[in-house]
């Protein structure tokens, strides 16, 4: 493919035959959607589910807040801000790619597997907490609040590993010399998955880790 | 040449920037959250909340290119941002 097949649409830069980037002019700087709109279906859906788990963490947390509090306590709030770190840091990288992606000769793979790498870290650090938990005796049955604990995190980790083998996809079609444009929107739409991971955790951490001493 | 000039950052390095700032506020927060001085915890806890919102709507902006996107698309982004962290607030305060 050689050029944009649906009439009117916005130019999207991407690698032809001849490996050269087209340029989109200062004039058709048109908005158009990162990715693919069934992408954002999905994002907005799965972004909405978490935000009734919240709602509902939320509201057992208000039935018994001394309980919750309490196994609060037992949570180590370095390691879930050093994932946040981790995570953010990942999301810079496969932002980066991205960027990189669009321009013969950019080092997508590199920015893409950094972001991976990243995410493996905070792969890491959740086997080191829930081995930890485990050790203390705070398993999912233990009471509410870890149960919500297991749920939430397990969850979201849940979310990372699919996000994992999306980065994966990134790696292996960035390292080509050619791309369709629906492989292009794949990937620009396989980056958004990614930082949703991110902002979920960006949520997360805080409800979990940080809020205490009231309802 | 451009009638005038405009002093914007390099895509690159307004990434760069957007990360910076997801950073500081990271850490704001995990300090806020260890109880450095507030002495209300409904209005340390909002803090955090709305913050974690900000960083959200920033990483949809920068990094998911939403600052490109059609209009829609912004505002159902920024819909869920508005209506989550109001949800959230609204159980500390409500409850």
């Amino acid at each position: 493919m050689s050029g944009p097949s649906e009439p009117g649409a916005a130019p999207a830069p991407w690698r032809g035959a001849s490996g050269r980037r087209r340029e989109r002019s200062a004039a058709s700087r048109e908005r158009r959607v990162p990715g693919e709109v069934g992408t954002w279906v999905f994002i907005l859906g799965d972004m909405t589910v978490f935000t009734v788990v919240f709602a509902t963490y939320l509201y057992y947390r208000g039935q018994d807040p001394a309980l919750f509090d309490a196994s609060q306590q037992q949570l180590d709030q370095s390691i879930g801000a050093i994932n946040t770190l981790a995570l953010l840091s990942s999301s810079l990288c496969v932002a980066l790619g991205l960027r990189a992606f669009r321009r013969p000769g950019g080092r997508a793979a590199g920015l893409f597997a950094g972001g991976f790498a990243l995410g493996l870290v905070f792969v890491f650090n959740k086997y080191l907490e829930y081995g930890d938990k485990i050790d203390h005796g705070h398993t999912p049955g233990s009471n509410d609040f870890w149960t919500y604990y297991y749920v939430l995190t397990g969850l979201h980790l849940f979310h990372l590993l699919v996000g994992l083998c999306v980065l994966g996809y990134l790696i292996v079609q960035s390292r080509k010399a050619t791309v369709t444009r629906t492989t292009y929107g794949y990937v620009e739409g396989g980056a958004c998955l990614w930082h949703m991971v991110d902002l979920l955790w960006i949520v997360l951490f805080p409800l979990l880790y940080l809020v205490h001493g009231h309802a | 040449m451009a009638m005038r000039e405009r002093r914007t950052l390099s895509p690159g390095a307004a990434l760069v920037a957007a990360w910076s700032v997801l950073v500081a506020a990271t850490i704001a927060s995990w300090a806020l959250g260890s109880d450095h001085g507030v002495s209300d915890a409904r209005v340390a806890s909002s803090a955090i909340v709305l913050v974690a919102f900000a960083k959200v709507a920033l990483v949809g902006h920068a990094f998911m290119e939403l600052r490109d996107a059609p209009l829609l698309l912004r505002g159902l982004f920024g819909a869920w941002c508005l209506v989550a962290a109001a949800v959230v607030v609204g159980f500390f305060w409500l409850a």
